[in-house]
């Protein structure tokens, strides 16, 4: 990444974008262990209320916390990262991974970033996020 | 995320059906990068339940910690747990 005299507050650090498709829902559902059937199951998430299958939060979450490690080059320096899952996620959404400047601590060693995640439709699935970087 | 099994997962065990489980909220924080062969222990708990409209909201803590018992990693999550389905005895 970028040294850290070069971060300044606003400025947009990373915009990564992916399909989430069904194989890959079905792929973090086996990589995690959460076999929840509302993420693979159509019948069973609409019996509770949901209008088909949704991605796991986690998965969303798993997208941006790479957005956050490829930028900074070394995971290491992720100190600390918080989201809020607002939105639910369907097969065939593609989610863009997004991470702004929020505060630069010069005599602490670190950053704060706004990231969040965004639908194709520009809805934050993932949002409030937070995340704290090591300079 | 070997700390999330403290959350959602310890709901199921206590025969909460996983689909009724909505992940509401969730943060990580570290403390420094895991080395290979390590053995770490995360210790999980309740540390808040409250109601709000029709729906009820868990927030589990689990704390991760190294041989020398101290803490590497920690997360905080808040789960949804929403209304048992009503049988309305339709086919």
């Amino acid at each position: 990444m970028t040294s850290s005299t070069q971060l300044h507050v606003g400025q947009e650090v990373f915009s990564l974008s992916q399909e989430v498709t069904r194989e890959r829902i079905k792929a973090y559902a086996d990589a995690s262990g959460d076999q929840n059937p509302i993420h693979q199951d159509d019948t069973v998430a609409r019996a509770v209320g949901l209008p088909g299958v949704i991605a796991h939060g986690m998965l969303s979450f798993g997208l941006l916390s790479r957005a956050v490690t490829d930028w900074l080059g070394d995971p290491g320096r992720l100190r600390r990262l918080g989201v809020r899952f607002s939105t639910m996620v369907r097969p065939g959404d593609v989610v863009t991974c997004k991470g702004a400047v929020a505060a630069v601590d010069e005599a602490a060693g670190t950053a704060m970033l706004d990231v969040w995640v965004e639908n194709q439709s520009g809805e934050r699935v993932l949002s409030h996020g937070e995340a704290e970087i090591a300079l | 995320m070997y700390a999330l099994g403290a959350g959602s997962g310890s709901l199921s065990r206590l025969g909460i059906a996983s689909a009724r489980l909505i992940h509401g909220e969730q943060e990580f924080s570290w403390q420094r990068p895991l080395r290979i062969g390590e053995t770490v222990t995360a210790q999980g708990r309740i540390a808040d339940v409250y109601q709000k409209r029709q729906l009820q909201f868990v927030v589990a803590e689990a704390v991760v910690t190294d041989e020398g018992d101290k803490e590497v990693a920690r997360s905080r999550s808040t789960i949804l747990v929403l209304p048992e389905p009503v049988n309305s005895g339709a086919p």
